[in-house]
């Protein structure tokens, strides 16, 4: 099983939307996948039309049982409609409400989030935590759970404040990882979303992103319509608008995942 | 997919400015069910393994009563029955027995809890022999109560590590494994009291402590628990084994507690080694359980259940080992032998040896029941010497007859 955090200290960067489509790529593939979302807002709960009760907050603090957590997506909702292509994944999600902002002032144990999804080390070969933008001491306990990290970033200045700030954070837990014989939390990547080509703005930023980040910054994603048309239609792109470009852009995305995840093992 | 195709998908879902998506109605729950197939049941599994940690009001406690090590000396336990309204009677008695052997009439626990001075401490610091108060010797009943007050302290400084674990009955809990942290636990809420700001500013409430809840108490859980804290003595160590003996053989062979005359006499109906042996192929599993590496010592503690009374009670309360109780069995056992008539022989001799075993023996009976710790050394040397002098009455008889 790979842990893999979504994070930037920014909000609206587009790591919700990654996210879901990362996990949702992945389980096309055929992987077993959850998605935890571990943002208050809900948003990657209500990405595929699921209720936000019960959630994060019931699994880590009220030690609910998996079982009663987990909410599994119906494919139509993420997968490509001609079933041919799907090759028998599932992607489940841990939803989130208002509680979960709550769950860091319950819990002690940095430990915690690791040790519940441990117990499904062997069943479930993905996990993705969507996080909220605002750092909490749940983002320690996520910090210590993570094999990888992707950021999201657009092409702008307060974006790549929160990336700076969310770099900064993961470095400070590299110590504590090595007094645990955890391995070094991995860059998996950086991905400049709503990227507008034909700005100027946008242009010199991505050259600053890549002079910063060289190979790690991923092939941006154009700002799109459609991405907003799948948020409303609590559906994937694939899903959605199968033969689209912005579909094949999230291929992509899910193809650099996979090829990063193979380099890192 | 058209760009229309596209908006009707997107006009099918609710309109979230009016929708409330936080709640699931329970029918909906059950519709969407957990139909995963394979993936369902192996996450059923992993949830079935999982154990959560729950605070447990420790007035809802109660000990186990077959649980291997006694963690009040026996007779306060016999004094009290054993249950979470009266710990802090136990507690009130067992320190005034304490004040009175040391001849200390503020003897404090208070100080011990909170780490600050204590004579235990003032010793400590003094590296200069001839300077250093004469150091003194801890009754059994002292060291026992001061092992307590240590874990309760380690506990407000530093925290509960390891949660206890208990299982549900309808009115109350009982303890698997955990019952000195339980009693750390009551002192601490006897001490400080609920909304105690702890050493390192956290604030903690005693009367609650956290715990596993496990289904029904499993002895081999047990063993494992107190095997990897190393804190069983001899006796305790006996009934340990004795209880997985019971576990392995079926508990509807045995009687309960509550019907034997004794605590001992429940652990003693596996001490017939022949008639409860251990079953094929749990050798090994055994000798894991219990921590040791040879049947050997399996038998040496299965032994033990044979014990005196006496011998049984002092052993456990305090702490002696095995070996001790062994040579101190030995000796018992010897001089009882000698004593018995043996068939026609010498009457003059036999007489005269029978005497003198007899004499031997309540000697040693003496010394065994006023034994106390500072006088250990002393007592092994009287018994190693009792069991030479009763081998050579032994030889002597051995002769006689021949």
């Amino acid at each position: 099983m790979k842990i893999v955090t979504l994070l930037n200290e920014k909000g609206g960067v587009g790591k919700t939307t990654l996210a879901t489509h990362l996990a949702a790529g992945l389980a096309i593939r055929g992987k077993r996948v959850i998605l935890v979302d571990a943002d208050p807002q809900g948003h990657a709960t209500i990405a595929f039309g699921l209720s936000k009760e019960p959630g994060f907050y019931d699994l880590i603090v009220r030690n609910a049982p998996f079982q009663k957590v987990l909410r599994p997506v119906a494919p139509e909702r993420f997968n490509v409609p001609d079933e041919a292509n799907s090759t028998g994944g599932q992607l489940l999600v841990v939803p989130s409400n208002i509680e979960t902002r709550s769950i860091a002032g319950n819990i002690s144990d940095a430990f915690t989030v690791l040790k519940r999804f441990n117990q499904l080390r062997s069943a479930i070969d993905f996990v993705f935590f969507d996080t909220s933008p605002t750092p909490s001491l749940l983002h320690s306990s996520i910090y210590m759970a993570t094999d990888g990290i992707i950021y999201p970033t657009k092409c702008e200045a307060w974006s790549f404040d929160g990336l700076r700030e969310s770099l900064t954070h993961k470095d400070q837990f590299s110590p504590i990882r090595q007094q645990y014989n955890l391995n070094d939390i991995k860059v998996l990547g950086v991905v400049p979303t709503m990227y507008r080509g034909r700005t100027l703005e946008h242009q010199d930023n991505l050259r600053r992103l890549q002079d910063t980040f060289g190979s790690l910054v991923w092939k941006p994603l154009p700002v799109r319509t459609i991405w907003t048309e799948v948020a409303s239609a609590r559906r994937t792109v694939f899903s959605l608008a199968p033969g689209s470009s912005t579909a094949e852009d999230a291929w992509h995305l899910v193809e650099q995942l996979e090829e990063r995840m193979y380099e890192q093992s | 997919m058209s760009s229309r195709e596209r908006r009707r998908k997107i006009q099918d879902e609710e309109n979230l400015l009016f929708a409330n998506p936080n709640t699931l109605d329970p029918k909906t729950a059950d519709a969407i069910g957990f139909g995963l197939g394979e993936l369902g049941l192996e996450i059923a599994a992993a949830d079935n393994e999982f154990q959560p940690i729950e605070a447990v009001s420790i007035h809802e406690i109660h000990p186990n009563s077959i649980q291997p090590r006694y963690s009040i000396p026996h007779d306060l336990a016999d004094i009290f029955a054993f249950n979470p309204k009266n710990v802090v009677d136990i507690f009130e008695r067992w320190i005034i027995e304490v004040q009175l052997e040391k001849g200390q009439k503020d003897y404090d626990i208070l100080n011990y809890l909170l780490g600050t001075a204590t004579d235990r401490g003032e010793r400590a610091e003094t590296d200069d022999r001839d300077t250093a108060p004469a150091a003194h010797v801890a009754s059994s009943k002292e060291l026992a109560l001061m092992k307590l007050i240590d874990l309760a302290a380690s506990i407000r400084r530093d925290g509960l590590s390891n949660p206890i674990s208990l299982v549900q009955h309808d009115s109350h809990y009982e303890i698997e494994t955990g019952e000195r942290r339980w009693l750390a636990y009551h002192i601490l809420y006897w001490k400080f009291g609920d909304g105690d700001k702890r050493p390192d500013g956290s604030v903690v409430n005693w009367s609650r402590i956290p715990a596993r809840i496990v289904t029904q108490v499993d002895v081999w859980r047990q063993a494992s628990e107190n095997n990897a804290r190393d804190n069983l003595n001899a006796i305790s160590r006996a009934r340990q084994l004795a209880l997985l003996l019971m576990d392995l053989h079926g508990w509807h062979n045995f009687s309960k507690l509550d019907r034997c005359d004794n605590e001992q006499a429940f652990y003693a109906q596996v001490a017939d080694g022949s008639a409860w042996r251990i079953p094929r192929g749990q050798g090994e599993r055994l000798l894991n359980a219990m921590g040791l590496s040879d049947a050997g010592q399996l038998r040496q503690y299965r032994a033990l259940l044979r014990l005196p009374g006496e011998l049984w009670r002092k052993g456990d309360d305090e702490d002696l080992s095995e070996g001790e109780l062994r040579k101190m069995r030995a000796a018992l056992d010897s001089v009882t032998r000698v004593t018995l008539p043996k068939g026609k022989r010498k009457k003059d001799t036999i007489t005269r040896l029978a005497a003198d075993a007899t004499q031997w023996r309540n000697r040693l009976r003496k010394e065994i029941n006023s034994v106390d710790v500072n006088r250990r050394p002393k007592i092994r040397k009287l018994i190693e010497a009792e069991i030479r002098q009763l081998l050579r009455l032994m030889a002597d008889i051995d002769e006689s007859d021949s």
